[in-house]
């Protein structure tokens, strides 16, 4: 909206509805069109206005675009909650894939594309077989994205109208002739077109060196192109293509024609240059030779935004070289007196990633690094401890005396990590400080209260100090505890912010898009949906489904001990307990495309309109949190960010939450990957999750899910028999816990272990005792923890006793729910 | 794959290599720039703004300050050609081109240049932004290439010093030793005047040994393992059980895998498996 428009997101009277309902009625243009506006803007800003649903689209017949795009826009915003008056939008929808304007034909599929509503779609093929053909290119482009989306809707549909097409071949297959053709092609479109011909361009294979000249010959013009996106997209191509051109000579002419434009990009706004660095980051990392005469365009100026600093510190770190050191360190002693602190702190790392990686420098760095120590701001002075500290690491026995100017020059030592360093610092060197073991003694006043990073670097110095001033001990035990500690260390290098080469070729690939300038793969941010079979195995199955049982065989060993009265006996007891015979269903059902259903734990009502179904599941010995996120409110959702409070088992989350932004009727699914051991609560066990679940819109939502033991059993849970038996003895009976099941009944023995099996829980042995069936098991809960179970019945009847034995008897009773549950189901 | 430049020492010293043509960097652009054409300086006074008429330009378009190697130029440019209608150069150890006047922060007095038939000639315009900000940044601009030019000189002298220098020694001479003092915010004054007094008594004596020995270090034994201590190993019960559904609190001892090994000789084992417990914050659910 331009500035002039702000005005109607100022309007607070009540009774507003009515009155935009009267102006969406008027018969004037005018009047109709800022009627419109102002209902986008209530929209916007989250009032209801879904009651002027009709009104609204009422405006739709009208040949003003701006006027149809906010119609269109209000459409795909409540389509979702109001599916039957939309389908009095789809004739107007159809007419306009119709109509003599392009721009207007393109933008009524684009929308029928974007409302979800199942009639929608149905009424959405026909036009989008027309436009697929249809003359202009622009409206051919929206159709097939839209085939796409109309895939993603309805699979069968886009199906059916796959077969419809009845075409076998590849759409788009890139070869020389294609290839060719497109080059010329690019002098010819305009600046977005050129665009895409190189991005698609950008993976195609070169046969020899010979072709990749070539083609690099015809894209090169295109790096003198006004538009950024132009510029790089060429840059990326021919970054691919200099992989296969060998001639040296040629690859510098090459690297000399890229330094400019990438320059160029440099003198934009902010936002750009901030893209622009970015991408040239990874660019450097791969040939830095196309920049690495050109350090003074990365020099920062005073008005710089301090994300394009910091962007430009890094890639001048990666610049530095024993050429261009001397200028490099100029910079960055001035970079380290300025006012913003982070600023600052990282400019005094730059100094010291610089040491490590130019030896010959290293001496110049350090002589910046003490003037910048003598002019006693702390935390300068503390950052240089660590960044020296890394130093001493690089080049041992060095240069190890500034170590007294860095003490004299420390006002306070307060930051854990500069703390820690200097820890390491004073372990390292305790035979050459003299009052090492009094420093140590201070700094262990505080223990309890410090950081683990720095309570691990006390421990590790104070054993060090021990080592290399021993006082008294056995010489042996002194030996072998220096071999260990005071083992000669890895040199490190500064690697710190490198990339690893097969992510940075991912990243290349990548060039001039989000991905680029995240620093990470595309399927890192952007949600991709996998249609995959997923056994139902956690399903509740019917219960009270009868099916014939054969009587078990009479025990006719056991004949004189057990007369003929006793067999009814325990029918009699299933008649008591009130249960039927029933049997259990087929464990196999037939696989869905949308995986096992995840029990609500956070329901519409209770988020406004967000829900989240959730359950912890088990996939290739890997613990996921399986989600599924609902947006029923009336505005997108997006920044999903999930926490789990403390737990029994330390579950938390591996990584962030990969959920793309929600709009209003929407849905996603997504797999968090769990680690465990990493909250541990101190209470009594629990099987409790506690989860809180935030987005950018609402508050945060705290929700509480139940989890089941047996998602936690390893793949390798299964015992040898002799393995067995060992452990059952050598654990005491004090851990043996037993419980009983009266209502599980066990019919089909071989359909049971593998139900057990799939869920890890391994089978081991079996024996008769009596007239009762004894099974033996065995699983193993992470961190090795095994589980010995023992499950006597008899098959066929109710009533089971289950006994386990495992170092950890306080584990029995999720054990019990999780063995309950699998009998069970 | 990469080769590195074996640029010959001679080149080096004499500055910008020949085969890489020096970079132009726009260093400042502004969109809208005004020339007056200015009365000539008729006393030493400086110039002011409110001589001219300031509603009444004779051009309009872009400024644009460049920098290309140590050279810095300021054009004035068509805004739809590009087209260049005067520059000046920003060379060191020359005029400034650039005069501010004494009564505005968005007018100065810019000295351009102009190679006609071979001689240069030189002349006095006007020049005017719209903005304060845009005149501050052009100021900000060439000071920054000055800056870049100092910087550049002094980053060579340092070089040329680290080369004939004699590297400095920071390492600790053979048997030399250090005594530090560290503050930090939780160490009381006591601890401080502690480390003073033992620094200044132990620096003087040579000996180490003998009388004086070096304090132990205070640490507290690990804490117990939390596993429970396994129990002797028991003869397995031979005796099958009675068990019937009705009784449902036995506690079950454990039972021989009978079926499995028909010669049920029991097993010595000569060490115990300790089995790592790390779950000791666990307590008894019961």
């Amino acid at each position: 909206m331009s500035r002039n428009d702000s005005k109607y997101f100022s309007t607070t009277k009540k009774g507003e509805i009515p009155e935009l309902k009267e102006e969406l009625n008027s018969q004037y243009k005018d009047k109709r069109k800022d009627a419109v506006k102002k209902v986008i803007a209530a929209m916007t800003v989250g009032k209801d206005v879904s009651s002027l649903f009709t009104d609204v689209v009422n405006c739709m017949q009208t040949e003003n675009l701006e006027l149809k795009k906010l119609v269109y826009l209000y459409l795909i915003n409540y389509a979702k909650s109001q599916p039957d008056l939309a389908i009095l939008a789809v004739n107007t929808f159809v007419k306009d894939s119709q109509d003599p304007n392009p721009l207007i034909r393109a933008l009524a599929v684009r929308t029928m594309g974007c409302i979800r509503v199942d009639k929608i779609t149905e009424y959405l093929c026909d036009p989008l077989q027309r436009c697929l053909k249809d003359d202009d290119p622009y409206v051919r482009k929206t159709a097939a994205i839209c085939v796409a989306k109309l895939y993603d809707i309805n699979a069968e549909l886009a199906a059916l109208a796959e077969i419809q097409e009845n075409s076998s071949r590849p759409i788009f297959e890139l070869t020389s002739s294609t290839l060719s053709k497109l080059l010329t092609a690019l002098n010819e479109c305009t600046e977005w077109g050129q665009v895409f011909i190189l991005d698609a361009l950008s993976r195609y294979k070169a046969a020899d060196a010979r072709e990749a000249e070539n083609i690099v010959e015809r894209v090169t013009p295109r790096l003198q192109h006004a538009n950024c996106a132009v510029v790089l997209s060429a840059v990326k191509m021919i970054l691919q293509q200099m992989e296969l051109i060998t001639s040296t000579d040629v690859v510098r002419n090459l690297c000399k024609k890229m330094a400019p434009p990438l320059v160029t990009l440099l003198s934009a706004e902010p936002e750009i240059q901030y893209v622009a660095l970015r991408n040239i980051n990874l660019i450097v990392q791969r040939r830095p030779t196309i920049l690495a005469h050109e350090i003074k365009v990365f020099f920062c100026k005073y008005n710089d935004p301090i994300y394009v600093k910091m962007e430009k510190l890094e890639i001048m770190i990666k610049l530095a070289s024993d050429r261009n050191i001397d200028q490099v360190l100029l910079e960055f002693k001035e970079y380290a007196t300025e006012v913003d602190v982070d600023f600052v702190r990282k400019a005094v790392r730059a100094i010291g990633r610089c040491a490590i990686k130019l030896e010959r420098a290293a001496e110049r760095c350090i002589s910046v690094l003490l003037e910048l120590i003598k002019i006693k701001v702390n935390y300068v002075v503390q950052e240089a401890i660590i960044v020296i500290k890394d130093i001493f690491r690089r080049y041992p026995n060095t240069y190890e005396s500034i170590i007294a100017t860095l003490c004299e020059n420390l006002d306070t030592l307060d930051e854990p990590e500069a703390k820690a360093s200097m820890i390491w610092i004073i372990g390292e060197y305790a035979e050459r400080i003299d009052n090492a073991d009094e420093l140590l003694e201070s700094f262990l006043e505080s223990f309890p209260e410090e950081p683990a990073q720095v309570q691990l670097q006390l421990l590790t110095a104070t054993v060090k100090l021990f080592l290399k001033k021993p006082t008294e001990g056995p010489q042996q035990m002194i030996q072998a505890a220096k071999d260990v500690v005071l083992a000669e260390k890895p040199v490190i290098t500064d690697d710190s912010n490198q990339l690893d080469p097969s992510l940075l070729d991912e990243l290349l690939v990548n060039i001039a898009t989000l991905s680029s300038v995240y620093h990470k793969p595309p399927d890192a941010f952007v949600t991709r949906t996998y249609l995959s079979a997923q056994k139902t195995e956690d399903d509740d199955y019917p219960e009270g489904s009868e099916t014939g049982y054969s009587e078990s065989p009479g025990n006719h060993a056991n004949g004189p001990a057990s007369p003929p009265p006793t067999a009814p006996v325990p029918d009699l007891l299933g008649d008591l307990m009130g249960t039927d015979n029933s049997s259990i269903v087929p464990p196999d059902e037939p696989t869905t495309t949308t995986g096992p259903p995840l029990s609500i734990v956070l329901p519409t009502s209770v988020g406004h309109g967000f829900q989240v179904s959730a359950q912890l599941t088990r996939q290739d010995g890997q613990i996921f949190y399986s989600m599924l996120f609902e947006n029923n409110t009336h505005v997108p959702l997006d920044g999903f960010m999930i926490q789990f409070n403390k737990n029994t088992f330390g579950l938390a989350a591996a990584g962030p939450l990969q959920v793309p932004q929600l709009q209003p009727g929407t849905s996603a699914r997504t797999l968090l990957p769990m680690v465990m051991f990493q909250n541990m609560s101190q209470g009594p066990p629990s099987s409790l999750l506690q989860v809180a679940v935030k987005n950018n819109q609402q508050p945060v939502w705290y929700f509480n899910d139940k989890f089941s033991f047996h998602v936690l059993f390893t793949e390798d849970g299964i015992m040898e028999r002799s393995a067995f038996l060992e452990t059952w003895r050598s654990l005491p009976d004090s851990n043996e816990v037993s419980k009983d099941f009266p209502a599980i009944v066990i019919d089909s023995v071989e359909a049971t272990l593998d139900r057990l099996a799939a869920s890890n829980v391994f089978f081991i042995a079996k024996r008769k005792n009596a007239n009762q069936d004894v099974f033996y098991f065995s699983a193993k809960i992470p961190q090795g923890i095994p589980l010995l179970i023992e499950l006597t019945t008899v098959v066929g009847n109710p009533g089971a006793k289950c006994a386990i034995k495992t170092p950890s008897p306080e584990m029995s009773a999720f054990f019990f729910e999780a063995i309950e549950t699998l009998l069970r189901s | 794959m990469e080769n590195e430049e074996n640029e010959p020492h001679i080149q080096k010293s004499g500055g910008e290599s020949e085969d890489a043509e020096p970079i132009e960097l726009v260093l400042f652009q502004v969109p809208e720039c005004y020339v007056y054409i200015i009365p000539p300086r008729m006393t030493a006074a400086s110039y002011r703004a409110d001589e001219w008429d300031v509603n009444k330009w004779a051009w309009e378009g872009i400024l644009k300050v460049t920098s290309k190697g140590e050279e810095c130029i300021i054009k004035l440019e068509d805004k739809s050609t590009g087209e260049l209608y005067a520059r000046a150069f920003l060379r060191n150890g020359e005029p400034h081109p650039v005069e501010p006047v004494i009564d505005s922060s968005r007018y100065f007095v810019l000295r351009i240049e102009e190679n006609i038939g071979g001689r240069l000639r030189h002349a006095f315009i006007g020049i005017g932004f719209r903005e304060r900000t845009e005149a501050y940044d052009f100021q900000a601009a060439l000071h920054d290439h000055m800056k870049y030019l100092n910087k550049k000189k002094t980053a060579e002298e340092m070089e040329q010093h680290y080369q004939q220098t004699s590297s400095v020694d920071y390492s600790l001479k053979e048997g030399e030793t250090l005594v530090l003092q560290i503050k930090t915010n939780k160490s009381g004054s006591s601890v401080k005047s502690k480390f003073f007094e033992l620094g200044l008594n132990k620096s003087p004596e040579e000996k180490n040994g003998g009388k004086e020995s070096i304090p132990s270090i205070k640490l507290s034994p690990p804490p117990a393992p939390l596993s429970p201590v396994f129990g002797t190993q028991k003869s397995p019960t031979n005796s099958p059980t009675n068990l019937s559904l009705e009784k449902t609190n036995i506690v079950e001892t454990p039972k021989t895998v009978k079926d499995t090994e028909p010669e049920d000789s029991p097993e010595k084992q000569s060490t115990e498996d300790v089995l790592d417990d790390d779950f000791g914050d666990f307590q008894a659910a019961g």
